[in-house]
């Protein structure tokens, strides 16, 4: 009895049950984002949208899918690793290091990215 | 462990896909420094006229410049452009003073200025703190007509070049592509436009 009880509570990591929000949380956000950037061209995607939003789902979309990998509770060490991650990327940029051009609003941009992230992983766990 | 071993693959693809789309931003802080226009400075009058000097001096801050030659204080009102240590800047109107970077048929400017952003620290006594961030943009102006238009993106510079293929050809690339020749070859924005000037055939 015992036995079996185990077998079917135990669920491996590659089982997709329940995973599906949190898939469409990481996946559509990326996908978004790399649309907004592959038609920048397009008059929709000019100013704001073309700079900031593609910025901000990038980091709701690494936010969420830290959260499905750690079932909510991301350790703290690995938050700080993904702040400095982004900031250090935009500081980078800033001295010309990195290519392309930092900006202090992307890492404010990241950082509600990821308040948001948590914000839909809590909405995803009390439905 | 494995969450570990995923939370460090998920934070380099997630650094990857950054790099990769920060690199189409390609027109900002692309162009090269590299354009001597000679060692002699000199004055250039919107009347035609061009003072060639050793003693020439330029104060203000770079909005308004202020040139003085021999001593003595040149109206900028009447002041086409300049050349200090090798370096041209063009008088406009609506940018103030902009440096040169490419010089030819169509001559490209770069305006440097300070993105000035705020930010506020959380807790029981907030502070705000400014930061200041130096950005660029690009102009270009046709037979040294002295009007300039923006340069903003991979468009503008097909516009620009239209009519000489083989620059449109060097442009006309998907981005990634376009980043990675900038990546290579730091002048090769430069050189776009050198291509063009030089009656549309190759640099070398």
């Amino acid at each position: 009895m015992e036995n079996s009880n185990k077998l079917t509570t135990k669920k491996p990591f590659p089982n997709f049950t329940g995973h599906w929000r949190p898939f469409l949380l990481t996946f559509v956000p990326l996908v978004a984002g790399t649309l907004i950037y592959s038609f920048e061209d397009l008059p929709l995607f000019q100013g704001f949208i073309r700079n900031y939003i593609p910025d901000f789902l990038w980091a709701f979309s690494w936010g969420s899918c830290m959260l499905w990998l750690w079932n909510g509770c991301v350790p703290t060490g690995w938050w700080i690793a993904v702040v400095a991650s982004f900031t250090i990327f935009e500081l980078g940029q800033m001295k010309g290091v990195i290519q392309g051009h930092g900006d202090f609003r992307d890492i404010i941009i990241y950082g509600i990215g990821l308040f948001f992230a948590k914000k839909a992983w809590k909405i995803n766990q009390n439905q | 462990m494995y969450k570990h071993l995923f939370s460090g693959l998920i934070l380099g693809i997630f650094m990857f896909l950054a790099s990769a789309s920060k690199v189409n931003n390609f027109i900002l802080q692309n162009f090269a420094h590299d354009l001597n226009e000679g060692s002699t400075d000199r004055v250039e009058m919107n009347d035609g006229r061009s003072i060639e000097t050793s003693n020439m001096r330029v104060t203000g801050v770079a909005n308004r410049p202020q040139v003085w030659v021999d001593g003595e204080k040149v109206s900028m009102k009447d002041v086409k452009g300049f050349r200090k240590n090798g370096v041209y800047y063009l008088q406009t109107k609506k940018h103030g003073s902009v440096r040169r970077v490419v010089q030819g048929t169509i001559n490209v400017y770069e305006k440097g200025y300070v993105d000035k952003t705020t930010s506020t620290s959380q807790g029981p006594n907030p502070m705000r703190f400014e930061h200041n961030v130096e950005k660029s943009y690009y102009l270009i102006e046709r037979n040294n007509s002295g009007e300039v238009e923006f340069l903003m993106n991979k468009n503008d510079i097909i516009t620009a070049v239209q009519g000489c293929p083989l620059a449109v050809q060097m442009v006309d690339i998907k981005n990634n592509a376009l980043a990675k020749q900038i990546k290579k070859n730091k002048r090769y924005l430069n050189e776009i436009f050198e291509v063009y000037n030089n009656d549309c055939k190759p640099l070398r």
